[in-house]
């Protein structure tokens, strides 16, 4: 087996022009998958979802000379599909669908289902408005201000919205047998 | 500061936002507050139990990857027919090199390196900024995942480079593919390596070596039989490329 070496030469990308090729693919491309969980939470389908993140990576592509190096690049990826979806959402005046998969797991049986699928579960049965303020934050790890950012409502708003966020999962939780084990 | 002002502020403290004086209030008053104290816990360990559940469950993004990359490269060829002669001539070699390898396989790999890539920003985000004392994953998914997924008995003596001690291990997420996450110290020095399972490995051998993977970091990664798997760690201080290709060869 070889092992060939890929190295990055500032001045050759051929697929960008201005160079920022290398930058973009470090810090914006691996948070492809947070994306698309966050897509999927807005679009509720899959193929929706995906062009929604496709969108996003190539909006934030052309303009990532306006990105400002050594902030979080998730937060700005974040905004920009939040407003994307939110021009969309304005242009099609549709709601967002929830689901088959989701439906499919809210009927499970509950001995049948791990410990993770029930807390899915959980969530699954928040409001969007609970749903959204959890993922950002503590799925996706954004902070308070760029949760704040992201939906564009002020700090306040977002830190009692997740307070109650979590009250609302905890409550749903604690019906089921496995929380007593986790002591939530 | 009482517990309701308290109460107010854990979301900031939980992300880690609350400075100055506001946390040091907060530090206090958690100290002498068992009630405070049990509630900022409870939230840390719900706020774990769900970036769990939900990143377990994470989609495939890698064929929205492809079509990214896919695109990047044509807007970017039709932007670069404006540049100077000199660059055309690159450009020409690049595009029959591209047409040799073929343009779907040329993607995959594109595909590859963003993985690599990943691999590198988990570490840096999980190991170096964030330095999380614990997990997300419980002890009993990992050792689930690691009996069902991967058949050696051996594989933690296996896969431990020379000189390093295992440290932790745990399931993540790169690209919507679920890689078992492990760490080795070797005193101050951070390795990762990240396996996928056998039964999601491709059977082509191959690898990839990023000298710059971003953060000061380097990453290699490697495709065998029965195991494909990146190895991330400091520039330079850790042979990456070695242990990748040791790891290759193994299985």
């Amino acid at each position: 087996m070889e092992l060939d070496d890929v190295k990055f030469v500032r001045g050759t990308s051929l697929t960008m022009p201005k160079d920022w090729t290398f930058e973009f693919e470090t810090v914006a491309l691996p948070h492809a998958g947070g994306l698309l969980r966050y897509a999927l939470h807005l679009e509720g389908e899959k193929a929706r979802a995906e062009d929604l993140v496709q969108d996003t990576l190539l909006s934030a592509w052309r303009h990532f000379h306006q990105f400002e190096q050594g902030t979080n690049c998730k937060a700005w990826l974040f905004r920009i599909l939040k407003n994307l979806h939110s021009r969309q959402m304005r242009r099609m005046s549709r709601k967002p669908e929830v689901s088959l998969e989701q439906d499919e797991f809210r009927l499970a049986a509950p001995e049948r289902i791990s410990a993770n699928q029930q807390v899915r579960d959980a969530f699954a049965r928040l409001t969007p408005e609970h749903q959204e303020v959890l993922q950002l934050a503590a799925v996706e790890g954004l902070g308070i201000r760029e949760v704040a950012d992201v939906l564009q409502v002020p700090q306040g708003t977002v830190m009692s919205r997740l307070s109650r966020a979590r009250a609302s999962l905890r409550s749903v939780l604690q019906t089921r047998a496995f929380v007593r084990k986790e002591g939530l | 500061m009482n517990c309701e002002s308290v109460q107010d502020l854990l979301p900031l403290y939980l992300s880690g936002e609350l400075t100055g004086e506001g946390l040091a209030a907060v530090q206090h008053h958690i100290k002498a507050c068992e009630a405070c104290a049990q509630s900022l816990s409870a939230d840390r360990q719900l706020d774990d139990v769900l970036r769990t559940a939900m990143l377990e469950h994470s989609p495939d993004v890698s064929a929205v990857l492809q079509r990214v990359h896919g695109k990047m490269a044509t807007s970017g060829w039709k932007r670069m027919l404006h540049v100077r002669s000199l660059r055309l001539a690159a450009l020409a070699a690049m595009v029959v090199l591209v047409a040799v390898l073929g343009v779907s396989s040329f993607r995959a790999r594109q595909v590859q390196r963003t993985t690599a890539m990943a691999a590198a920003n988990d570490h840096y985000s999980d190991l170096v900024l964030l330095r999380h004392p614990d997990w997300a994953y419980q002890p009993d998914d990992v050792a689930r995942f690691m009996l069902e997924e991967f058949s050696r008995q051996d594989l933690l003596a296996v896969i431990t480079p020379q000189g390093a001690v295992f440290e932790k291990v745990r399931l993540c997420n790169l690209g919507g593919t679920q890689y078992a996450h492990f760490v080795f110290r070797t005193g101050a020095t951070e390795t990762s390596i990240f396996l996928i399972p056998n039964g999601q490995a491709g059977n082509k051998r191959e690898s990839i070596h990023l000298a710059d993977a971003g953060h000061g970091l380097e990453a290699s990664g490697f495709s065998s039989e029965h195991l494909s798997g990146v190895v991330v760690g400091d520039k330079g201080q850790v042979q990456t490329q070695e242990i990748a290709k040791r790891l290759g060869g193994m299985f």
